[in-house]
């Protein structure tokens, strides 16, 4: 693998990891929200 | 999803550091390679940012017995954590190509790994309680123990590696560094930082709104749940 | 002095209940054997590799395995008697000294057990044995006292073994690196002051860390 490769995977692993856990996140705070309105 | 001013700011600066990142020219010695430190140092330093800021909110929680300095210390330990796998997994990347082994047994790698597991050790016990109080007071004892331990964990790493002339390592604090690579890693560094106040004030919300949620659970307990058997004391 | 008697009355009380069950000798001392034969199973049985890496694995194990010390059924388990102590309000401070120093009895006793096995299975050739006087109190002290504070983070918790080991052990690195390392050099003959100034630095702080975390962790509302 040539060095942009290793640059790419670097940074798909980073960027993806962030968004992934920013998602997960959101979704957990979206999931609460609705539940609270459904009381 | 309410998009606050600081989860724009995130964006806003995230990008720009991506951008530097990949048109600042290559190192002169490391090549295209090098751009791994963008993302690696930026890692690193939130790794050990997000520990500090975990002490600061045990430390406040137990002089204060609020519970809103321990879930900072929480959430900050939850974001931490991402960081500290991604801060390891880009030192493996980087490796790899530069030395031809992912694991290099660098003193910074070790005790970032340790740091790792004692960060996955705390989120551990944080899961295993219901009651919010008993949760922070336990999480605050193990949160001041555990980063008290940080220090003597790097200098034992550090003498120990020191012994065995360890392979040049990764040096990507280099201080003959050009303006342009250091203007994108400070980018990158500011960058990381923002996302990481946003994650952390976003995770501590919705601990907050968790607990809240609790509690008013238990406020109005189901008929026949109040009957228990007697025990004796306390378990221990 | 009332925290003296009480600390010598808890430390029988300990004492007596582990031998009674026995689990250190029976059950932890014979699981760390098992575990000290397996290794060269897995790793082949080259003699002059094994000499030089049996202090280092003696040292592993020690730490992974003196986990189990720390967390036996017979000071983990709750009994009557200590919930007796607890109710009469014995200092906090008095409990947390108790329980390392039986812990560190029994770690030293461990470390003993697990050091024959070890000098019989791998012969490690070191230069000098008495500093390991020093070494295995030293790290013994250590690991009683990250151990105790961890046992009582847990206390009340359901599944608490695992998840102590995974508290302990990142923790207890340095006490791994100072005794493996000083053990390193008196197999080949250097100097391991450094090493052992590391270990009673580690257990200085211990020590302070589990007196001060002992009322607040006491306090704890269950």
């Amino acid at each position: 693998m040539n060095d942009w490769g290793w640059v790419a995977f670097a940074y798909v692993t980073v960027y993806a990891t962030l968004a992934a856990y920013t998602i997960w996140l959101v979704r957990r705070e979206r999931s609460f929200t609705r539940s609270e309105i459904d009381r | 999803m309410r998009a606050r001013p600081i989860d724009l700011a995130a964006i806003g600066t995230l990008l720009t550091a991506f951008v530097a990142g990949l048109v600042v020219p290559p190192d002169a010695v490391q090549g295209d390679l090098q751009r791994i430190m963008y993302v690696h140092v930026p890692s690193a330093w939130l790794a050990y940012l997000s520990f500090t800021v975990t002490l600061v909110g045990s430390v406040a929680y137990l002089r204060s017995r609020s519970l809103r300095w321990d879930r900072l210390a929480g959430a900050s330990a939850e974001v931490g954590v991402v960081f500290t796998g991604l801060a390891l997994a880009t030192g493996m990347i980087w490796g790899k190509p530069v030395w031809g082994v992912w694991w290099t047994w660098d003193a910074r790698l070790v005790l970032t790994a340790v740091m790792f597991f004692i960060y996955l050790g705390y989120l551990a016990l944080r899961r295993s309680f219901d009651d919010p109080e008993l949760r922070a007071r336990r999480s605050a004892v193990l949160g001041v123990i555990a980063v008290l331990q940080i220090p003597i964990v790097h200098f034992s790493v550090t003498w120990w590696r020191g012994l065995h002339q360890p392979p040049t390592v990764l040096r990507p604090d280099n201080p003959q560094i050009d303006s342009p690579l250091l203007f994108a890693l400070l980018m990158s560094v500011a960058a990381f930082t923002v996302l990481f106040i946003a994650l952390v004030t976003r995770r501590s919300n919705l601990a907050a709104a968790q607990d809240a949620a609790g509690e008013s659970q238990l406020a109005d307990p189901t008929a026949g749940a109040a009957i228990t058997s007697p025990t004796l004391g306390g378990s221990s | 002095m009332r925290m003296r008697s009480q600390i010598r009355t808890l430390l029988r009380f300990e004492l007596r209940d582990e031998f009674r069950g026995g689990e250190v000798g029976l059950v932890v001392v014979p699981f760390a054997v098992v575990a000290l034969l397996t290794i060269p199973m897995a790793v082949g049985i080259d003699t002059p590799l094994l000499e030089r890496i049996g202090p280092g694995i003696y040292w592993s194990i020690i730490m992974l395995f003196g986990v189990l010390v720390t967390q036996r059924q017979s000071s983990t388990a709750p009994t009557a008697a200590r919930d007796m102590l607890r109710l009469a309000g014995v200092d906090p401070a008095a409990r947390f000294a108790a329980t390392t120093l039986a812990t560190f009895v029994l770690l030293v006793a461990f470390e003993i057990g697990a050091g024959l096995a070890t000098v019989a299975l791998y012969s490690p050739a070191l230069d000098s044995w008495w500093p390991l006087a020093a070494l295995l109190p030293l790290t013994a002290a250590g690991l009683a006292m990250i151990g105790t504070i961890a046992g009582n983070i847990v206390s009340g918790l359901e599944t608490k073994t695992s998840l102590v080991a995974l508290i302990v052990v990142p923790i207890a690195v340095p006490l791994l690196l100072g005794a493996a390392q000083a053990t390193e050099g008196l197999r080949v003959g250097a100097g391991i002051l450094r090493w052992v100034l590391l270990l009673a630095i580690v257990d200085v702080v211990l020590a302070v860390a589990g007196v001060l975390t002992a009322r607040p962790l006491e306090e704890s509302p269950r």
